[in-house]
């Protein structure tokens, strides 16, 4: 597994409250070279949780306590992103829409075949990364646009809303010389090489802030 | 006039004509006044012939004195005048030789009133069966002392048949609720357990598939027979888990969910939960499917339901046969004039006893020991509601024939399609 930083490779956070089922999953996914961290319940993963720390979890969901779908909830309110792969013993079609409905990343059904939990794992580490990688190219793009003045803002929303200079001047009852100005300073705080970079930019920050709001309960 | 030859109406008599208290006694409760000793004599007489108990007053010999009408009716329907039930005959002796037709109740009836008699015992009473070839038969027996006397008894047999059928009926349906209520809570523990099992099949798979992707990640870290077992151990673990699945699925109480269902995988998952018991019991199950397209419109669970029923009957028909090591059924699926689809359950056991083909399919009718005879009924009734039929035969070539006769459903829309694009 080759990593960008190996001080993160990513790690499989098992919770399942029973023991056989956390000792054989870790000895099943240390097979293939990944991190295992068990946890025999959802709150001593919570109190351990750190943000940082890139994987996927593997959430048995019916468990005495704190539930898999409780977890689940708390994870979506705290914003985390890790993806979360929910094991049951039932084929338990309400359950697995719930889980699904709670941004489960997977749902499979107990006793599985290795292949399938693996292949889930190694899909639900890559969208991992993907999420952490635009993440922060998001938290970049944040920076940036917290740098523009209010009237860059007022201009930019302007631009990409798709207006031309001449109607963002009307809009405000500037001149269009003085949206010029305004224009090519966004640009350039923004570090867009054109207009069509500069809407991708901010459209995709707010897309990513809406997917990883907490859904409503 | 000696003293045995006194019907028990006219020794009634007798005695109410020098103490007429004694039938106010007998009578006590009834609003009865009358100071005419006869009528209160016609009212004891036809009181004590009224009655469906047999009556009769033996002596202290044993010998009957006065019998009441019931009493002689017995007498006649038993052997006419070589009976011994007649006033004048031994009773004791009757019930010495009646021990041949009804075991040691005879006996035990015979001591029993010896002792009433010796005033060893106030009263005597027990319950005996007296089996006929008209039917089973059940009475009671009270002695006691003839109005407080030392030297007169009476003896009252009681025919309590029906009351012991319906207490033995009561038993069996009492016994049968049981079973239901046992199977019941199997049924609600399989769930339980199902998903228990599931949990270390599931740990042990875990194990295996990660040992076997350490030793292929380390060529020669084990031979490879360890490693091909390992393989076996996961699939096998998981196999495991699909039959626990499947029984799970098949105990669940669900509502009828109809669908349009494809026969040949409805039946092959009733057969397939068959296959260890018919193996264990030396016989095997073959499917064969003419015809395309088997669909029929329903609910698969109920309809693997009757399948499970039929197939398993088939199983243990065989293996009631002591002599046969194995036997062979039959599942067979075919298309009938279009409309049908046909389900036959062939075995070749000892066939439906005579006289069975009929009452088969009746509720709590079974030759099983351990079975409720509800299989059949309920397969009736579910087979019913889906717009089919369910009859049995014995074939010629011997075994049974059980048949199931559906209505045919057009395939559902996807594989509607396929069959378009398939044919010419």
């Amino acid at each position: 597994m080759i990593d960008e930083n190996p001080s993160v490779t990513p790690t499989v956070f098992v919770i399942d409250d029973d023991p056989a089922m956390r000792k054989s999953l870790t000895w099943l996914i240390e097979s293939v070279n990944l991190n295992v961290e068990a946890y025999e319940s959802a709150s001593a993963y919570v109190e351990k949780h750190d943000p940082e720390q890139p994987g996927c979890i593997l959430l048995d969901v019916r468990m005495p306590g704190m539930s898999g779908l409780d977890l689940q909830a708390h994870l979506r309110e705290i914003r985390s992103l890790t993806p979360v792969i929910v094991m049951t013993g039932h084929a338990d079609v309400p359950m697995a829409v719930r889980a699904l409905k709670n941004g489960a990343f997977d749902f499979i059904e107990k006793p599985f075949n290795d292949q399938v939990l693996l292949e889930s794992v190694q899909k639900a580490i890559e969208q991992d990364r993907r999420i952490r990688r635009e993440s922060t190219e998001i938290s970049d793009i944040e920076d940036r646009i917290d740098n523009l003045t209010k009237r860059e803002t007022e201009v930019m929303d302007y631009v990409v809303d798709g207006n031309p200079n001449r109607r963002i001047a009307e809009i405000l009852g500037l001149s269009e010389k003085t949206i010029e100005v305004h224009r090519a300073h966004v640009m350039d705080k923004m570090r867009a090489k054109n207009a069509a970079d500069l809407i991708r930019m901010v459209l995709t920050a707010r897309n990513f802030r809406a997917a990883t709001a907490p859904m409503p309960r | 006039m000696s003293d045995t030859d006194l019907s028990i109406t006219r020794r009634a008599h007798a005695r109410t004509a020098t103490r007429s208290v004694s039938t106010r006694e007998l009578t006590r409760g009834i609003p009865f006044e009358s100071t005419d000793p006869d009528y209160e004599l016609n009212f004891l007489a036809s009181t004590l012939d009224a009655l469906s108990a047999h009556v009769a007053i033996i002596n202290s010999e044993g010998t009957i004195l006065a019998a009441n009408g019931a009493w002689r009716r017995f007498a006649e329907i038993n052997g006419g005048d070589a009976s011994g039930f007649y006033v004048g005959d031994n009773y004791l002796s009757v019930c010495s030789d009646a021990t041949e037709d009804c075991g040691t109740d005879g006996l035990d009836m015979n001591t029993g009133i010896r002792e009433v008699i010796q005033g060893e015992r106030e009263r005597f009473y027990m319950q005996y069966e007296c089996h006929t070839p008209e039917g089973k038969g059940w009475y009671q027996v009270r002695v006691t002392p003839f109005d407080g006397r030392s030297d007169r008894f009476v003896i009252a047999h009681e025919n309590i048949t029906e009351a012991k059928l319906i207490e033995e009926e009561l038993r069996a349906s009492q016994s049968q609720l049981a079973h239901l209520v046992r199977l019941g809570t199997m049924g609600e523990l399989a769930a339980g357990i199902a998903h228990e099992l599931n949990q270390p099949l599931s740990a042990i798979a875990n194990y295996a598939s990660g040992s076997t992707r350490r030793i292929d990640a380390e060529p020669g870290s084990a031979t490879p027979e360890i490693a091909s077992a390992l393989v076996e151990v996961a699939s096998q673990a998981e196999r495991a888990g699909q039959i626990i699945r499947r029984l799970r699925n098949f105990v669940r109480r669900t509502e009828p969910h109809a669908a349009e269902i494809h026969l040949p995988d409805a039946v092959k998952e009733a057969v397939g939960l068959l296959e260890s018991d018919a193996r264990v019991r030396g016989v095997s199950i073959e499917m064969s499917v003419d015809g395309d397209h088997l669909y029929v419109s329903g609910d698969a669970i109920q309809l693997q339901q009757v399948l499970l029923n039929l197939v398993r009957n088939a199983v243990e028909a065989i293996d009631t046969d002591d002599q046969r090591t194995h036997g062979h059924v039959a599942v067979h699926l075919s298309q009938h004039e279009f409309h049908h689809v046909l389900i036959e359950v062939l075995d070749d056991g000892p066939g439906l006893p005579e006289g069975f083909v009929e009452r088969v399919f009746e509720p709590f009718f079974t030759t099983k020991s351990s079975g409720l005879g509800l299989g059949l009924s309920l397969s009736t009734s579910i087979i019913d509601a889906h717009g089919g039929s369910l009859r049995c035969r014995n074939r010629a070539e011997g075994g049974a024939a059980f048949q199931i006769r559906l209505p045919r459903s057009a395939p559902p829309l996807e594989d509607a399609n396929r069959v378009r694009e398939a044919s010419p």
